[in-house]
């Protein structure tokens, strides 16, 4: 896996910063929704090459457990396509976090359910703010879910369209729960080359 | 037209659900298209608590996702995928295809007025893509039923495979299959090696020829086995045996060749032969004994007297010539034996013509002596006109084998009056030679045998067991003829008798 020179490094700066201040809402309505405290981890950007993506994910993800793969599309400039992963394990802690009988949480479709909230809660938050700061326009598609062995079952033969991914990765975590996921946005050119010029222009204007 | 009016106008003919909710999930606003499909009127719903009307929807889960697009001020969803509906709304209409009975929605929550705490809920009718993507899991399913069984027919087929290259590799013999053009495209483990490929691929695709010495030959005429002289890679010869069976496999047409090595075995014959032929000599030699003896002690005999007259001055010249003359035939005599005895050692190098009658003749006098010895009369009648073109001294040994064998049989039973009988008579375009004694016969048990290498009756001291398997071997391999035995009873001299009667059949 390589970083790419493609954002210097004035660029990058700029966009963890507005990455961080995103984020940051993205926590607080969390934890207001779910009336519990969330936390998000510092997020970490990193550009890599296609062909090494598969790679990356796995090794982000524990292998040793089924894990639900939630994906949701973000329209507009800034399209996207938002991840987030989280083990079955933790994905019954949430449901419980999110209220759900125990017999609900053993049926797999309100499990999923849970996941497609979450994600939803987590790409609006977060992106939301980060397109506010940016002054565009975005909009969602609703999330899918599914549940897999492996990574490796992640059909990802798309991606070979693309060059570039820029990943936003970071940890969600639940105060005094077991519940660790994922979220990951993935990027590619066009929007690549788009955030590149917005990054400039704020940057000019600082 | 007012902007109100327009916003109206697509209300009612959207084709989707539209509720407005507030936080208290009380209904606002309910369009047309819901009016038709529940059949519940905005009149009766309005101002009242969607969760009463409809006690199917999860008030937890709406109230949960309310909060989160209104906080958020961001959209919140329902998707097919995991939920039926949002709402119970049941199909009175649908007949054909009907794979549901209640409509499959998607629903998606749009943040309306935040300050106030009011939702827009839209409702999409997926009920079409649920069907298909039903008909498509059916599909799927059938798919891999199919594709399971057609994996296990692969495997059962690979498995016979495996069985076929399994016994394909366990013969003894090297069999090779070629296609219709006579290229070769398998071959097993046996002849790899015995061709001396260095792998199997090696031998795909070499034609059929490259396996024969003998480049000219007709393999497509031959369907019977056959000997011939095989090559291997690195240009040695061997002997083997070979068939060449075609066959039909999917309507194509495939060869098959098999070749048994018969380096062993020809080594073996050579072997046997040799051993028969040492064995033979040593008979010959007790032969030659007998046979001396007499003109010995007629030349002997000749000497004395000549010597014992010359000392009483009896010795007439008459009587010297007549002595010297005894000496001369007799001298003579051992000489034919020697010639006789050198031929059939050396063998006979290629076919001559010659008297049948003659030839038993000469195979007699070789014996006479011994044959005296034992007390055994022989009787040969021949048809005096046959003449064979054939190995000469190859016929003698095999006559002498079985002569002896008659006299070993004769002996052992203690046979009182010993006789051999010789015929030869021709019989369409063959001349038929019968040889048979009064020694009562050979068992049952030992008849189909006596033929065999080392298949012996006798004591270990007699018998080699190889003197018929040779004479089997002349008469068959060597001159192109048959041989039998059986037991007979005739009638000789007004007696009775039982004897083995070997029958040989040689062309004319």
């Amino acid at each position: 896996m390589e970083n790419s020179t493609i954002l210097n490094e004035d660029q990058q700066d700029c966009l963890q910063e507005l990455i961080n201040i995103a984020y940051g809402s993205g926590t607080a309505a969390i934890s207001e929704i779910l009336d519990a405290f969330a936390t998000l981890s510092i997020p970490r950007i990193n550009i890599i090459e296609t062909k090494y993506l598969n790679d990356y994910l796995q090794s982000q993800v524990k292998v040793d457990m089924p894990q639900f793969l939630a994906t949701q599309l973000i329209n507009g400039k800034f399209s996207s396509e938002n991840l987030f992963i989280i083990d079955k394990h933790s994905a019954e802690n949430l449901a419980r976090e999110f209220g759900l009988e125990e017999s609900e949480i053993e049926d797999i479709n309100e499990l999923s359910d849970v996941i497609l909230e979450i994600t939803n809660i987590l790409s609006s938050s977060t992106i939301s703010k980060f397109a506010q700061e940016m002054d565009i326009e975005v909009s969602f598609s609703p999330p899918h879910v599914k549940l897999l062995n492996s990574i490796e079952e992640m059909d990802s033969t798309f991606i070979d369209k693309y060059h570039q991914v820029i990943i936003i990765s970071t940890i969600l975590q639940f105060e005094n729960q077991n519940i660790r996921g994922e979220l990951l946005i993935l990027t590619t050119d066009d929007t690549i080359e788009f955030i590149k010029k917005l990054l400039d222009k704020i940057l000019d204007e600082l | 037209m007012g902007s109100l009016n327009k916003a109206d106008l697509i209300c009612e003919t959207i084709d989707n659900g539209i509720i407005l909710l507030n936080e208290n999930l009380e209904v606002l606003f309910w369009n047309k298209w819901l009016e038709t499909r529940t059949n519940i009127s905005f009149d009766q719903i309005s101002q009242k608590k969607i969760t009463e009307v409809f006690p199917d929807i999860n008030e937890a889960k709406l109230k949960r996702k309310i909060k989160a697009t209104l906080t958020l001020n961001s959209p919140t969803f329902y998707t097919t995928e995991l939920n039926e509906s949002f709402f119970n709304i049941e199909f009175k209409n649908k007949i054909t295809h009907r794979v549901f009975k209640n409509m499959q929605q998607n629903v998606t929550l749009n943040p309306y007025d935040i300050e106030n705490k009011t939702v827009i809920i839209y409702v999409y009718d997926s009920t079409i893509l649920k069907e298909t993507n039903f008909k498509l899991a059916h599909a799927k399913e059938k798919i891999e039923k199919e594709h399971n069984k057609t994996l296990a027919i692969k495997q059962q087929l690979e498995d016979s495979i495996d069985e076929f290259e399994l016994l394909l590799n366990a013969t003894m013999e090297a069999i090779i299959l070629f296609d219709e053009n006579y290229i070769c495209t398998n071959i097993n483990d046996v002849g790899v090696e015995l061709f001396k490929f260095a792998s199997k691929t090696e031998a795909l695709g070499v034609d059929i020829l490259a396996f024969f010495e003998d480049k000219q030959l007709n393999y497509k005429k031959i369907e019977n086995t056959f000997e011939a002289s095989m090559n291997t890679v690195c240009k040695h010869t061997f002997p083997a045996l070979i068939k060449i069976k075609n066959a039909t496999f999917n309507d194509k047409k495939i060869r098959i060749l098999t070749v048994v090595d018969l380096t062993e075995l020809k080594y073996r014959d050579k072997l046997i032969s040799e051993q028969a032929k040492l064995v033979a000599m040593g008979e010959m030699i007790g032969n030659i004994a007998h046979q001396w003896r007499q003109p010995l002690s007629a030349i002997s005999t000749a000497a004395s007297g000549i010597k014992l007259q010359k000392e009483f001055n009896m010795l007439t010249d008459e009587l010297l010539d007549e002595s010297l003359d005894g000496i001369v035939r007799s001298s003579m005599h051992l000489s034919q034996t020697i010639n006789d005895f050198r031929d059939f050692i050396q063998g006979d190098k290629e076919v001559v013509k010659f008297s049948l009658e003659e030839n038993l003749k000469k195979d007699l006098s070789i014996v006479e002596g011994m044959l005296k010895n034992y007390d055994i009369h022989v009787f040969l009648e021949c048809q005096k006109t046959i003449e064979l073109y054939n190995y000469k001294n190859e016929l003698t040994q095999a006559i002498l084998n079985i002569i002896d064998n008659s006299k070993d049989a004769l002996l052992e039973k203690n046979v009182k009056d010993k006789y051999i009988f010789i015929n030869t008579y021709e019989l369409l375009d063959e001349a038929v030679i019968e040889i048979y004694d009064n020694a009562k016969g050979i068992s049952d048990d030992v008849i189909n045998k006596i033929f065999e290498p080392y298949f012996t009756t006798k004591h270990k001291s007699q018998g080699t067991g190889l003197g018929l398997y040779m004479t089997h071997q002349i008469i068959e391999k060597s001159m192109g003829g048959t041989i039998s035995v059986s037991n007979i009873s005739y009638e000789y001299n007004n007696h009775h008798f039982k004897g083995a009667c070997f029958k040989i059949t040689l062309p004319l």
